[in-house]
């Protein structure tokens, strides 16, 4: 049984199909991207299953059970996390309270201690601005941070959403850095990238969703060898599902 | 320079009041994005539980904090019954279900107690004036000052300090991000209205305590002044409703000291001339918030 399956999953925005249909799945320690263009429904699907915006009609099942009518935070609480494009972070608390709402659901204050100092581990920069205003942070800052509070939530999917986005070369580096880290450690990934060709060097498996509609998928070497990725980005792929049947 | 202490303790008093009744406002505003009217009716509520067990052998204090609890649990109940099941509706909705709850409320009032004013008991100890030099100073603006002080202390003790505090300064932030980290929204919004009711409830034993009467419209005044200084203080944020009070009740005093005899009976054409001035220079109010801006369903 896959961690996360979605079949024939429709969003609308009012009388507009943002999403027709589209089927994923994700299993257990996977990192799974979806790559496509701009406005081809790929936050959309992800805010979908975090619950934040409301299935019209399919399935959204997590470990077994149907979520698809759930509430966001009845979705979290059951492990899945989003890191949303626009990081999510709380302006005008510290990154120390921030930091304290991921861990919201952790009642065991050992746990969570032990749970902090593996965060502050890998984001050092975190522990030096404990204090300082998350508004203040940079944005790579700000995407650390929007990354370690969402890990402190021990989710069992994480699902992040166009985690390169509006940061600088070096700093894209760290961020794909971090999340091949994690990984590599068995967290189960779900990314959102524009990126196409970077998310594609992580990923095991990748689907190509393009103006709502999933137009190939498969491991990501079938992915390369059968779509012209630079139209995937720019929203040019035609149906071409190279995932091989059972 | 007795005038002046004078001036300043009552500033003070009514400011430190102004401020206790803007932050139960805004405490709702900043979430939910919805000006209660029916908050005005939790004063009268205060007023009416004090008025109601007055003749029993029930000790001041404890009558004081029944009346406390008593706006307390309206508030929750109001929250749970009227706005919680329209919460994904329209703001015009919203709005609408908060004039009916405080129109249910005031008509309760007027059935079931009276339409007249009544007379609250207020103890001589607390009419009382002290002196302090030559100038005397009315114990009830003491004792109004030091309780709210107290309670706006606390109040930001709780929201600085403490998970719950936290848990609401970020819904007001961002709450479609908290409940994504698995916190549910009624739980906060349960716990705003909780936190306003407890403002509510003390400011208005405080308001009643001050007039020494109670009718089924008392709330209109409080309500107006609340709903005034959040404005102009600013709107999204802790802050500027605490700002909004102090500058609101100060302004009200020294207008009411220092407008010669003849011009008082314009008292509130002067105070509003300020305010408008305040918002021509400062459109988004004294302090500027960064509460979200998004409505939640």
């Amino acid at each position: 049984m896959s961690l996360l399956e979605v079949t024939d999953l429709h969003v609308r925005y009012g009388a507009i199909p943002a999403l027709k249909g589209i089927d994923l799945r994700v299993e257990e320690g996977e990192l799974v991207a979806v790559v496509g263009a701009n406005g081809a429904g790929k936050t959309t699907t992800l805010a979908a299953i975090a619950g934040a915006h409301r299935a019209s009609g399919g399935k959204i099942i997590l470990d077994g059970q149907e979520i698809q009518r759930r509430r966001s935070a009845d979705i979290a609480r059951r492990g899945i996390a989003l890191v949303p494009e626009d990081r999510g972070i709380f302006p005008s608390l510290t990154v120390d309270e921030n930091l304290r709402l991921g861990s919201y659901l952790v009642h065991d204050a050992t746990e969570v201690t032990r749970m902090r100092s593996q965060i502050f581990e890998r984001f050092p920069i975190l522990e030096q601005r404990a204090d300082q205003g998350a508004g203040t942070l940079s944005g790579g800052e700000q995407q650390q941070l929007a990354i370690a509070r969402a890990l402190l939530t021990k989710p069992r999917l994480l699902m992040l959403d166009e985690p390169s986005l509006g940061l600088s070369p070096a700093l894209v580096d760290r961020v794909f850095e971090v999340i091949e880290d994690l990984h590599r450690e068995g967290v189960t990934i779900l990314l959102v990238e524009q990126n196409a060709t970077r998310a594609l060097d992580l990923a095991d498996r990748a689907y190509v969703l393009t103006t709502g509609v999933m137009t190939a998928s498969g491991t990501t070497d079938q992915i390369r060898a059968s779509v012209d990725i630079e139209s995937a980005y720019l929203g040019g792929v035609q149906s071409a599902n190279s995932e091989e049947k059972p | 320079m007795n005038e002046v202490l004078q001036v300043v303790v009552n500033a003070l008093s009514l400011g430190s009041l102004h401020a206790l009744l803007a932050l139960g406002l805004v405490m709702v505003f900043g979430i939910l994005k919805l000006v209660n009217f029916a908050y005005g009716e939790l004063i009268m509520v205060a007023g009416y539980t004090w008025f109601v067990l007055q003749p029993s052998w029930v000790p001041l204090i404890l009558i004081m904090l029944v009346a406390i609890v008593a706006v307390v649990i309206t508030s929750v109940a109001t929250e749970r019954i009227a706005f919680r099941p329209l919460r994904s509706g329209s703001m015009n909705a919203m709005l609408i279900t908060s004039f009916a709850v405080s129109t249910i409320l005031q008509s309760s009032a007027l059935i079931f107690v009276s339409p007249r004013p009544s007379v609250i008991n207020v103890p001589r100890g607390l009419t009382s004036y002290i002196s302090v030099g030559p100038a005397q100073i009315s114990v009830l603006n003491l004792v109004i000052f030091a309780v709210s002080i107290v309670t706006l202390l606390g109040l930001m003790l709780v929201m600085q300090k403490t998970r719950l505090g936290i848990t609401l300064r970020a819904a007001a932030d961002d709450f479609r991000m908290l409940q994504l980290l698995g916190i549910r929204a009624d739980q906060v919004i349960a716990t705003a209205f909780v936190i306003s009711g407890l403002l509510a409830g003390i400011a208005g034993v405080l308001w009643v305590s001050r007039i020494g009467m109670v009718w089924p419209t008392i709330g209109m005044t409080p309500l107006l002044i609340a709903i005034i200084a959040i404005v102009v203080g600013g709107m999204n944020s802790l802050k500027g409703a605490i700002v909004g009070g102090f500058f609101m009740g100060a302004l009200h005093i020294i207008m009411q000291t220092f407008l010669p005899q003849n011009l008082l009976a314009f008292l509130d054409a002067f105070i509003f001339g300020v305010v408008i001035l305040v918002l021509v220079f400062r459109p988004e109010g004294i302090v500027k918030g960064r509460f979200q801006t998004e409505r939640i369903g």
